[in-house]
């Protein structure tokens, strides 16, 4: 079976191909506006979900430091409490931010540039959601710090002490592992992909395996 | 391509290379519907990308670039909604009734059509390569479209081919 052999049955006339699409003006135009919205919405709306909860999440915290800024007199727990509510604004900001870059990276994604280019950026789009995820982690230590005042530090039971200790300890090793550990080099690792997956991430898993097949293609591996 | 001149020129360039984004969705989607769907979301990606179209570079080879890119997400797509794969497995049995009990006009209309399962089968990117080869696109415009080198497009290929060749020798026999 020759290369000719083959090119000339792939080319050959298709019937099919003669009812194919009746490409005028109007049909571009009714498809233009049928398809405005639909542009990139499978990457785009988790991202502006995304936004939007992180955007009232923010407001809410901002609100909480205002009033306590504004409102309490100074302590030992007033500090706690805004530096731990400060800390997990910071890092819902950062995470909002980087959805928001995204946001604008896939408005410039240009279709007429060459194909592992313009998939890898896709691809890389969809996977970014991880770095939001890993900021996201970082807050996790300061939900156990955010109450804690002058009577619970001076007075506080042995009890108390030794389970404020190892939940902060615990969820201060677990968000800086998990910061340290979910990155895209780890992500051929099972236990990270079957978390990833365990969390609903599917599509980053699969955005990692484009990403890999990517370089894999355009480096003939 | 601003003015209404040159949209109608970029309408009648992308009817006369229809063949292109035909062959494309046959080889990324299966069903009709999903064809169709496929065919409006490339059509609507030409007429918005028509502005970074240059007269230095070949119509082909642009319109290969924006409908390949449209193609392999759309497709990216419809396998991240999960819904692919139980629809890839009945179409898999679809298709292959159809292959035993379709009564061929001849061994021509046959060979294409397995060619084309063969093709279907290839992973996102082989299976651009693959329709590019086919459509007896030069090495060095396979390179540009894909944006690998034209060594790794003669070495794929070929690997390619090998396989292809062998699976429509196994079936027809």
């Amino acid at each position: 079976m020759e290369d000719e052999y083959l090119k000339r049955i792939w080319n050959s006339p298709d019937k099919a191909m003669e009812n194919f699409l009746d490409i005028n003006k109007q049909s571009f135009e009714t498809t233009q506006i049928k398809k405005a919205k639909s542009k990139l919405k499978f990457i785009l709306f988790p991202k502006i979900i995304g936004i939007v909860l992180g955007l009232g999440w923010i407001s809410f915290m901002f609100l909480l430091i205002y009033f306590c800024v504004l409102y309490t007199p100074m302590s030992l727990g007033k500090f706690f409490f805004v530096s731990s509510i400060g800390m997990i604004l910071l890092s819902t900001g950062l995470a909002v931010f980087l959805y928001i870059k995204d946001i604008f990276t896939i408005k410039q994604i240009d279709n007429s540039q060459n194909v592992t280019i313009t998939q890898r950026k896709l691809a890389t789009l969809q996977f970014s959601v991880m770095k939001s995820v890993r900021i996201l982690w970082l807050q996790l230590p300061f939900y156990t710090t955010w109450y804690l005042n002058y009577e619970l530090i001076v007075h506080g039971s042995v009890i108390f002490w030794i389970v404020q200790v190892l939940l902060t300890g615990l969820t201060t090793w677990l968000a800086v592992g998990l910061f340290r550990y979910i990155n895209y080099q780890n992500l051929n690792k099972k236990p990270v992909r079957n978390f990833m997956r365990g969390y609903g991430f599917y599509s980053v898993v699969q955005a990692m395996d484009f990403i890999k097949e990517i370089d894999d293609f355009k480096n003939d591996r | 391509m601003d003015n209404q001149n040159n949209k109608k020129e970029l309408i009648e360039l992308i009817q006369k290379n229809k063949g292109i984004i035909f062959k494309i969705c046959n080889s990324y989607c299966h069903n009709k519907d999903a064809r169709e769907d496929l065919a409006q979301e490339i059509i609507y990606q030409l007429w918005r990308s028509g502005n970074t179209f240059n007269a230095d570079q070949k119509f082909s080879t642009w319109m290969y670039r924006v409908s390949l890119n449209v193609a392999i997400s759309f497709y990216r797509k419809s396998k991240s909604a999960n819904t692919f794969v139980q629809f890839k497995e009945n179409l898999k049995d679809i298709e292959d009734n159809d292959y035993e009990n379709a009564d061929y006009e001849n061994e021509h209309e046959k060979t294409m059509k397995l060619l084309q399962k063969c093709i279907n089968e290839l992973k996102e990117l082989d299976r651009a390569l693959m329709i590019l080869f086919l459509e007896a696109k030069s090495y060095k415009e396979i390179a540009e479209i894909l944006g690998i080198t034209e060594t790794n497009v003669a070495t794929k290929i070929s690997r390619i081919k090998d396989k292809l060749k062998q699976k429509i020798l196994n079936l027809n026999n």
